[in-house]
């Protein structure tokens, strides 16, 4: 036997009830996947995140490649026609970025931001820094070709461009690329 | 099955080896074990509000955790599939090797890390993120693995992609390769342990 909180008890006692199981099954449950979570050294926001990921990925039509092929396909197609490479990451970001608008009108450009970073794990850090008005997005990416980190790059404009904001200047140098962009009036 | 301790807590029936494995985790932790369990608690609700259970939390951790350590990573789909589409049969048949590859990068880790592999894998193709597959399934039955993948939409290319991932699981996993059956959309391949 376990003490818990009675309120919760009660929540847990109510949903088992009405998924046509018992307490005891989903309270177990419970437990065990948190003793398998704890197993595999991971918290329970990580939990929530990975779930996030892969619903945000089917929900936004993305998805999994293997990173070496995704970089050396970038490369060919930018060095074969850079034009239209940059135009087809843009109107993914476009794509992007009004899925997550239209999605919930209220979302923060952090939160979009946030969202980023949970996204794509091949870029080490995503900051938002703000500067006189103007909003700096910048990527650390260390491991990603400098082609790749570009469409990249107009992948991010895209999605912002949706959200309302304008890409001022922009700064690739190899590891880190930083975007400044301001609320479109 | 649960007793009103005290006011505003109650008392649940739990397997022993569950509580003794709670109590080294809120050890660990620092934490009271009664804390430890209300937020277990919490967090089931908080899962099942938003529609999932601990349990597809969880699968959903392994899959990205499988995900990261294969070394793949997310990209628009349309932006993929029509750079393939631009590339020559030799780049072409780069890919096909590279998702091999992929794939037997997958059997390995599932085969080393995972004690269910298949099942794993079904669930992986069903929810994990690589393809929006309509079904996927694996049966196994005396000695026979069936693996079909379903997805209308996907072109020959993409077929073939998935063709090539599966089979490179499958292999990295032991498996033989013992029947073909793959058109536009749909991959049903049959195999027997090595």
């Amino acid at each position: 036997m376990l003490a818990a909180r009675e309120d919760l008890v009660n929540q847990i006692g109510e949903i088992a009830k009405k998924n046509g199981t018992t307490l005891f099954a989903l309270t177990n449950m419970a437990l065990e996947n948190l003793v398998d979570l704890d197993m595999l050294e991971a918290q329970f926001g990580e939990a929530v995140n990975a779930h996030k990921i892969l619903k945000t990925a089917r929900e936004a039509g993305f998805v999994l490649a293997p990173e070496s092929l995704l970089y050396d396909t970038a490369e060919r197609i930018y060095c074969t026609d850079e034009k239209w490479a940059c135009k087809r990451w843009t109107e993914a970001g476009e794509w992007y970025g009004n899925y997550h608008r239209t999605k919930k009108p209220e979302t923060r450009l952090n939160d979009v931001v946030n969202d980023f970073s949970l996204f794509f794990w091949n870029v080490r850090e995503f900051n938002i820094i703000q500067k006189n008005g103007n909003m700096l997005l910048q990527c650390v990416v260390p491991r990603l070709p400098e082609n790749y980190s570009l469409l990249f790059g107009m992948f991010l404009r895209g999605a912002l461009s949706s959200l309302g904001y304008e890409c001022v200047e922009e700064n690739f140098v190899k590891g880190i690329f930083s975007l400044t962009f301001k609320p479109r009036c | 099955m649960s007793r009103t301790l005290k006011r505003n807590k109650k008392l649940i029936l739990a397997p022993a080896d569950a509580v003794g494995r709670l109590m080294e985790i809120a050890n660990r932790q620092g934490k009271p074990f009664y804390t430890l369990v209300s937020e277990i608690l919490e967090q089931a609700l908080e899962a099942h509000a938003v529609g999932v259970s601990l349990k597809e939390l969880l699968e959903s951790y392994l899959y990205v955790r499988t995900h990261s350590a294969c070394g793949v990573a997310l990209v628009p789909r349309e932006v993929i599939v029509e750079s393939i589409s631009e590339l020559n049969s030799s780049e072409k048949e780069r890919f096909d090797k590279e998702w091999r590859k992929l794939g037997e990068k997958y059997g390995q880790y599932m085969s080393a890390r995972i004690k269910d592999p298949l099942k794993f894998f079904e669930g992986l193709l069903k929810k994990g993120g690589l393809w929006d597959l309509n079904e996927a399934c694996i049966e196994e039955n005396e000695g026979v693995v069936r693996v079909r993948c379903v997805c209308p939409v996907l072109s020959v290319k993409e077929t073939d992609i998935l063709l090539n991932f599966v089979d490179g699981v499958m292999r990295a996993a032991n498996y033989r390769s013992i029947k073909h059956d793959v058109v536009k959309g749909l991959v049903a391949l049959e195999y027997t342990k090595t």
